[in-house]
């Protein structure tokens, strides 16, 4: 929980407001996705909340305490966006002393290794791996624990698209075990596919919090398709556009109701809907939407 | 504070890999081959009939041999204590900025770890080191006499140890600036700038060079506050029993330690109240 959180960052007489008067809450066992440009102020929020940097003005709760209390932090697995590793450690040195650190065991730390599909690069120096390599090991140091709370700064940042079908799969598996992630990327995509809670933050202020599918969603515009054989002509009289795809068609600005009618009219025509698809936003939709022309 | 000896723990499992330390290692321990190899002691009854170094005569007066090899252990106690000092300060400077480093302080603060014994870690590791490099240093050297003149004096490693007191207060400075600027050039320039205050600028007799009044009363207080590691450096010869314990040794000491304390509480006070 965060509430009216202040972080100046700078000199006195001419700070930097990096977050402004941000209130937020995160429901236990969700994922949260948190979004925004560029200098929007996600890290310090993310920050904020480990403790690492200490707010200007309001408060910070986080898993019921405050994050300077170790019993607190011992319950969260944490991924910086560029986490720098001692390179001439070797992969499961590096998980051992993180192990050492959170009063884990060794075992865990083993597990974790091969979680993240390193098994076989346990005793590999890290100065070696890749980048996709190394941020996988970050998240294995992140998971050691079985942390309540995952906090992870753009985890699928260099990973192929393979490993990041993986770490949606670990993600899904935190969740089913109860964990919630709050989670900062760039990847607007792979942050619809993880999280069912999305906050918007640009220039430091909160713009728009919720469930996904509430921001994306209130479609008033549908895809249809049609059955081959259909009089397109007449389905243009009621509303629905043709697309670039065949027997594919659009109909825009009409609400539930205003959609059922029309098709009724269309299927007492003979026409037969094969395929109805409402139109979602995406985020990127709903972010550029929030920011507006000069921000965007 | 069981975190900071994991850290300190971390810092050594660190060090080992460092071309650096490895270098040191290998230079004392070449050295001792070196010497062990080359240096031929003749003693007969306690008395020091030749020495040979790479087979040339080194003197030719009998001599008792505990007299005759005195300079040569308070020479080499006192080489031991700068050449630590000055290897310390090169080869650990960037210790602390690399722990401090963007991408791995964020990690370590996000970790059930008080601030405080981060640094303390990192000084205890910094501190572990230096005894164990001075130790095996002393040792061999110490050994490596003893053999050769049947004179077991542990002066050397004594004057490797006050080696290690004096780095504890140079290195408690370079952590502290290391706090405030992440940078291991500043770090290390920080180190030799005390060195070098402590070893030749913190001495009383230079006060004289200053106008009496204010210019002196001013540079005695300075120079009051950096430890005097020129006379640390005699505690190898006060341990070969060589020269006198004084009182002035012992407040130097004490005052070394508190300076070093003093320092590593401003790193603190400076590491609790930043953002990273």
């Amino acid at each position: 929980m965060v509430d009216a959180l202040v972080k100046d960052y700078g000199k006195r007489r001419h700070p930097k407001r990096a977050l402004d008067s941000v209130s937020l809450r995160v429901p236990a066992g969700s994922a949260f996705g948190l979004i925004g440009p560029n200098g929007a102020g996600k890290t310090t929020l993310l920050k904020t909340l480990l403790g690492v940097v200490a707010p200007s003005a309001g408060a910070v709760q986080v898993l019921g305490g405050s994050p300077a209390d170790l019993g607190v932090r011992k319950r969260i697995g944490y991924l910086p966006e560029r986490l720098q590793l001692p390179t001439a450690w070797t992969a499961l040195g590096f998980l051992h002393s993180v192990a050492r650190l959170k009063h884990a065991s060794r075992a865990d730390a083993e597990q974790q290794l091969q979680r993240v599909g390193l098994g076989n690069e346990g005793h590999a120096r890290i100065a070696t791996f890749s980048k996709g390599m190394r941020q996988r090991l970050g998240l294995g140091a992140a998971l050691i624990g079985a942390p309540d709370l995952l906090v992870l700064d753009e985890p699928t940042d260099g990973i192929d698209p393979k490993g990041r079908a993986d770490v949606r799969s670990i993600l899904a598996q935190e969740r089913a075990r109860g964990a919630t992630l709050f989670l900062n990327s760039h990847l607007l995509s792979e942050t619809e596919r993880i999280c069912d809670q999305v906050g918007i933050l640009v220039s430091g202020r909160l713009l728009r919090s919720g469930a996904t599918l509430e921001l994306c969603g209130n479609p008033s515009s549908w895809r249809v398709r049609f059955e081959a054989g259909t009089d397109t002509k007449q389905l243009q009289r009621l509303g629905f556009a043709p697309t670039s795809v065949a027997q594919v068609f659009v109909c825009t600005d009409c609400d539930v109701a205003e959609l059922n009618a029309r098709l009724a009219k269309a299927r007492g025509q003979g026409a037969l809907v094969s395929e109805l698809v409402p139109e979602m936003r995406d985020l990127e939709a709903v972010l550029l939407e929030l920011m507006g022309p000069a921000d965007a | 504070m069981p975190s900071a000896l994991h850290i300190a723990a971390d810092l050594l499992r660190e060090a080992v890999h460092r071309k650096w330390m490895l270098g040191l290692l290998l230079a004392i321990t070449l050295a001792g081959v070196l010497l062990g190899w080359t240096l031929q002691m003749e003693v007969v009854d306690g008395v020091l009939a030749s020495t040979r170094l790479f087979g040339l005569d080194v003197g030719h007066d009998l001599r008792a041999t505990d007299m005759a090899l005195r300079p040569v252990f308070s020479g080499t106690a006192w080489f031991m204590y700068v050449t630590g000092l000055l290897f310390g300060v090169l080869a650990c400077s960037d210790f602390a900025p690399e722990f401090l480093a963007a991408g791995r302080i964020e990690h370590l603060l996000a970790l059930p770890l008080r601030r405080a014994e981060l640094i303390v870690g990192i000084y205890l590791g910094v501190l572990a080191l230096s005894v164990a490099s001075a130790l095996y240093g002393g040792v061999v050297f110490t050994v490596l006499f003893g053999l050769k003149s049947g004179i077991w004096s542990w002066c050397i490693v004594a004057g490797a140890l006050a080696g290690c007191l004096a780095f504890s207060a140079v290195y408690a400075a370079m952590l502290a600036s290391a706090v405030f600027v992440r940078s291991a050039a500043l770090s290390s320039a920080i180190g030799v700038a005390l060195l070098f205050a402590g070893s030749v600028i913190a001495r009383p007799e230079l006060a004289a060079l200053f106008n009496a009044g204010a210019p002196r009363r001013w540079f005695t207080a300075v120079v009051s506050f950096v430890p005097r590691f020129w006379l640390l450096g005699r505690l190898g010869a006060v341990a070969g029993g060589f020269e006198p314990l004084d009182a002035d040794l012992l407040r130097t000491a004490a005052g070394t330690l508190i300076f070093a304390g003093a320092c590593v509480m401003l790193a603190i006070w400076e590491f609790e109240r930043r953002d990273y």
